[in-house]
């Protein structure tokens, strides 16, 4: 988008132009259509043809000029923010440090900003003392109303604003932003949510900020991207996010998937044990992420040995491939053998994910390729092995030469 | 007084670093990218080097290894990281990194660190 100001002038510029191209154009087709110009139409119908061209190019002309002057006028009133902003940067961090007085009153836009920047940069205690000033000031309050009404960009700002601000305090506001009926607002404010519950740090706010938004991402059935992301950006909070979201009244498929991939992603290990059961769930996306989870956390207990095992010639092509990855973590020479065979799988993506698995055995899954290479049936599993191998060399060159 | 050359190309850390670094006494210039950094320290002396990784004109470590090349090991070089790039910092690491700050950072962290860095090259305590 290349507009960022000016709605109503821009809409009001495009209905100049688009009248002045359609009133001629029309007139000129209702009376070629009326058969109006009878006889004498040579001179009427050039004039009319004229006036038509003339208005193009007017209209052609208020166009450019307005595109023009729009960037022009924007590129000069962005750079002289930039400037407000890092000059406000520069005063708050003296402000911080004690070298400056606080400013009184309320806070212009670009001194809000630089406070949310300065939020975002800095660590410890002084981004406390940034959220302090952002709170004293009355900009929280400020932003929370502006995330609840008025505009859509201007409440997508806000609810931006508040994610970088996060503020625990804010916290409810942005949760009740997810029940809205417009999706782009409900998923922004979820992001924000989950990016504020990051710094929510008492352990009981915490787990009822995250039972609130898990709540309301399930009421909005959010799909599972975006649960997903949620899960990610709560960061050390994901795990009471994750435990409330398995523990949810039946929860549904794509919020189980969201958090089981969160829990690999993230690599909680105290998941472990709960990633298990779902090994064996019903639904084919929820089975693939759990076989992800366990390859990701590396724990795989011997008593489903036999699930991923079974899942290595399953049906489902995606199943095939994390089972694969997933095969890895059974005692070696059983993984190495049940790895190889896939290496002779239908789908080349599983027989890929057979040579990257074996790779990541290291030298006795260097050895077991050099083996398929040489020896394996199929035809595909030998080239597949052929081409792992040398993926290697030249991995291995480039590091050498770096 | 001591010499500090910040590569950074975001606004508000630039002015973070700049307000810390002067505060606490060095001399500091600032750069946004790699060919400005390249020129400043090809014309002068600096005591440390202070280094982002993703820099609008190429890679911090490419700039890195090239400091090791032609400077050899007597500059510090203090490498400012983003969250969750461990494999990142590993690599600066092992390309001659003395030390890494990770973004957000807290301005004490970043000072004891850089007095660290150059406390361990020069044997004193710089800087004042």
């Amino acid at each position: 988008m290349w507009r960022r100001y000016g709605d109503v002038t821009f809409a009001m510029i495009f209905s100049v132009a688009i009248s002045l191209e359609a009133i001629p154009l029309g007139y000129l087709t209702w009376r070629l259509a009326a058969g109006i110009f009878g006889s004498s139409a040579g001179a009427r119908l050039g004039s009319v043809l004229l006036g038509a061209v003339g208005s193009t190019a007017a209209a052609l002309l208020l166009v450019t000029t307005y595109v023009l002057a729009y960037q022009h006028v924007s590129a000069r009133h962005e750079l002289v923010r930039a400037q407000r902003r890092q000059q406000w940067v520069a005063r708050w961090l003296g402000v911080l440090s004690g070298a400056t007085a606080e400013p009184a009153g309320s806070l212009s836009s670009e001194s809000v900003e630089a406070l949310l920047a300065l939020r975002e940069t800095l660590r410890g205690s002084e981004s406390a003392r940034v959220a302090e000033l952002l709170e004293r000031h009355g900009a929280v309050v400020e932003l929370e109303r502006s995330a609840e009404h008025g505009s859509v960009s201007g409440r997508l700002d806000a609810i931006v604003a508040l994610s970088n601000a996060r503020i625990p305090s804010a916290l409810t506001t942005l949760v009740n932003g997810v029940y809205d009926s417009n999706q782009l607002i409900s998923v922004a404010s979820a992001r924000a949510a989950a990016r504020t519950l990051a710094r929510v740090d008492d352990l009981f706010d915490r787990d009822r900020g995250a039972a609130a938004l898990a709540r309301a991402m399930e009421t909005k059935e959010l799909p599972y991207g975006i649960v997903e992301e949620v899960v990610v950006l709560a960061e050390e909070s994901a795990t009471s996010l994750i435990a409330v979201l398995l523990q949810h009244d039946r929860p549904r498929a794509p919020t189980v998937r969201a958090a089981i991939d969160g829990i690999g992603r993230l690599k909680l290990l105290i998941f472990a044990e709960e990633v298990v059961p779902f090994l064996t769930h019903a639904d084919d996306e929820v089975r693939g992420a759990a076989l992800r989870a366990v390859s990701r956390l590396g724990f795989l207990p011997e008593a489903s040995h036999g699930v991923v095992i079974a899942a290595l010639t399953d049906e489902v092509d995606f199943i095939r491939i994390h089972a694969t990855t997933a095969a890895r973590l059974l005692p070696q020479t059983q993984a190495l053998s049940l790895i190889s065979d896939r290496l002779g799988d239908r789908s080349w993506w599983v027989r890929r994910a057979a040579a990257d698995a074996l790779v990541g055995l290291g030298p006795a899954g260097l050895a077991q390729l050099g083996r398929a290479a040489r020896e394996h049936a199929d035809r595909f599993a030998r080239d597949m092995a052929e081409q792992a191998l040398r993926d290697q060399i030249s991995n291995l060159v480039r590091a050498v030469v770096a | 007084m001591t010499g500090i050359l910040a590569i950074e190309d975001d606004w508000t850390v630039r002015t973070v670093l700049e307000h810390t670094l002067k505060s606490a006494g060095y001399d500091v210039d600032l750069v946004a990218g790699i060919s400005d950094a390249r020129q400043l320290l090809a014309d002068g002396h600096y005591d440390l080097v202070l280094l982002d990784l993703n820099l609008p004109d190429g890679n911090g470590l490419d700039l890195l290894r090239d400091i090791r090349k032609d400077l050899g090991t007597g500059v510090p070089v203090l490498v400012l990281s983003g969250l969750r790039q461990e494999e990142v910092v590993v690599r600066g690491l092992e390309l001659g990194a003395d030390d890494f700050v990770t973004k957000p950072f807290s301005p004490p962290e970043l000072l004891a660190r850089v007095s660290r860095c150059l406390g361990q090259r020069t044997g004193h305590d710089p800087g004042r």
